[in-house]
């Protein structure tokens, strides 16, 4: 069978780049009133051939914590799971105040030089594809309606000119938002 | 020679090429002053440059947070105005974000993005000699009118995102067909890339700058600071140049004379030369203005 696993990774500490994006969207693009915070994580999708998922899971964990690839676990913090759990992907039951912006980047270099570090180092044949992209969690503040947020996160996250948009980049950074996922992991399944 | 017009070299947090910079400049006749990305004052200069370096360490992107920050308004009104704008590898990141660049609709629209270096069996930052050339917009534009045509130009690549790329079908028509591209990454005898390393990163068209229509804004990836005298020059380039430098050894007043670099900040001078014959001086707000019909 092939597996397809999700990789989750956070930062232990402060995220630099998350607080620098979030200072440019509430200072420089005017989304201080709405923004309540904003969080990032790399999401990687393995899909890999063995005999059930818990094999699965025990060859893409070796590979993680062998290559330094995925995680530095000085600093990050990371989960992997199997994908296609019950109600993965659907809409949970929170505020109505959260989306996750999942961007991913054409080709997908970061993904194919993964995949190519894991046959090369681990002999990883098992290993059919790695797929990288960066989620972004945008927690809105009370005040927002929840039906405004699907468009306050699109305008956040698509860059369109220097006083709109900036978490992604549109002519190579195709991006795909998900209100109230049950888990980040959960956003991950925009990938189809 | 007294230079004339003055030049602001941005210093946005994180650059690390300013002073270089600023000294290619002022060998080319011009009078640069490093300005932070924080002053107000902008509107007497007569040119801007955003050099290169990682601009908020790159953070969410390379020079998407640089591109929003407040400064960048009166980078867009030097654009507007006619006055020269180049950003050199972070700053021309910085000007693909910002929208100044190809700046088609003339609203301030991204309209490409500058994406990871795309190069066969290998990933990430690259930095090696590359040989360019204008093309005939770029000869025309303000930072080509110093060049011979298609005189072939090492500069030194030295990115990990310079891919010019685009959705935008009118923009990729606008590349292909060279009106908004400056200059264009060549082989050493001059003939087409035609793939790494001669385009070192997978770039559109070639393209190792792109420019607004008007030619007065160029976002170029390579680094003319760091080929501005004939002694920056690396032993191993191929051509004229190279072989020019080979023999300079040895030869102090040879080796300080000007590199292949230093056409392109000659080029600026002359363009402002060309529209200001009195030139410009500090404080002299907004003084260049596009000559009357």
């Amino acid at each position: 069978m092939i597996a397809d696993l999700t990789l989750a990774v956070e930062l232990k500490s402060a995220d630099p780049v998350a607080l620098t994006a979030a200072h440019a969207l509430t200072h420089r693009l005017g989304f201080g009133k709405v923004l309540a915070e904003l969080r990032r994580m790399d999401l990687w999708r393995l899909r890999v051939e063995a005999a059930g998922i818990p094999d699965a899971l025990a060859l893409a964990g070796s590979w993680i914590t062998g290559s330094n690839r995925f995680v530095n676990p000085n600093k990050h913090v990371y989960e992997l799971s199997a994908r296609g759990g019950e109600g993965a992907g659907s809409a949970g039951r929170g505020s109505g105040r959260v989306a996750w912006v999942v961007a991913t980047s054409e080709p997908d270099l970061d993904g194919e030089a993964a995949a190519r570090l894991i046959r090369d180092r681990f002999g990883g044949r098992e290993l059919v594809e790695a797929r990288r992209a960066v989620a972004w969690m945008l927690r809105f503040a009370p005040a927002v309606n929840p039906a405004e947020v699907r468009r306050l996160a699109e305008s956040m996250a698509v860059a369109r000119s220097r006083t709109r948009g900036l978490l992604a980049n549109p002519h190579f950074q195709p991006v795909a938002i998900v209100r109230e996922p049950r888990s980040p992991e959960a956003a991950i399944e925009i990938w189809g | 020679m007294t230079p004339r017009f003055p030049i602001a070299v941005l210093q946005l947090p994180g650059v690390n090429c300013e002073h270089e910079t600023a000294l290619a400049l002022e060998a080319a006749g011009l009078a640069a002053e490093i300005v932070r990305w924080t002053r107000k004052d902008l509107d007497g200069f007569a040119g801007f440059v955003i050099p290169g370096g990682f601009s908020f360490q790159d953070r969410v992107r390379a020079g998407a947070v640089a591109a929003r920050e407040p400064v960048l308004t009166a980078v867009a009104r030097a654009a507007e105005d006619g006055r020269p704008v180049l950003g050199i590898c972070n700053g021309a990141q910085v000007l693909v974000e910002a929208g100044l660049v190809p700046d088609l609709d003339q609203e301030g629209q991204i309209e490409m993005g500058l994406a990871p270096n795309s190069i066969p069996g290998r990933r990430g930052y690259y930095c090696n000699w590359v040989y360019m050339t204008p093309t005939a917009r770029g000869l025309q534009s303000a930072f080509g009118r110093a060049f011979a045509p298609n005189e072939v130009v090492p500069v030194l690549a030295a990115h990990g995102e310079g891919r010019f790329v685009t959705k935008d079908p009118a923009v990729e028509a606008a590349m292909r067909s060279g009106e908004i591209v400056g200059f264009r990454y060549v082989r050493a005898d001059g003939g087409p890339a035609r793939g790494f390393p001669w385009n070192p990163n997978g770039s559109l068209a070639d393209a190792a700058g792109v420019m607004n229509a008007r030619g007065n804004v160029l976002a170029l990836m390579p680094h003319p600071e760091r080929a501005a005298w004939l002694r920056q020059v690396g032993w191993e380039v191929d051509g004229t140049w190279g072989a020019a430098r080979r023999s300079g050894q040895g030869d102090r007043a040879a080796l300080s004379g000007p590199g292949p670099g230093h056409r392109i900040f000659t080029s600026i001078r002359l363009y402002l030369e060309a529209r200001a014959p009195d030139g410009v001086r500090t404080g002299a707000e907004r003084a260049i203005v596009e000559p009357k019909p």
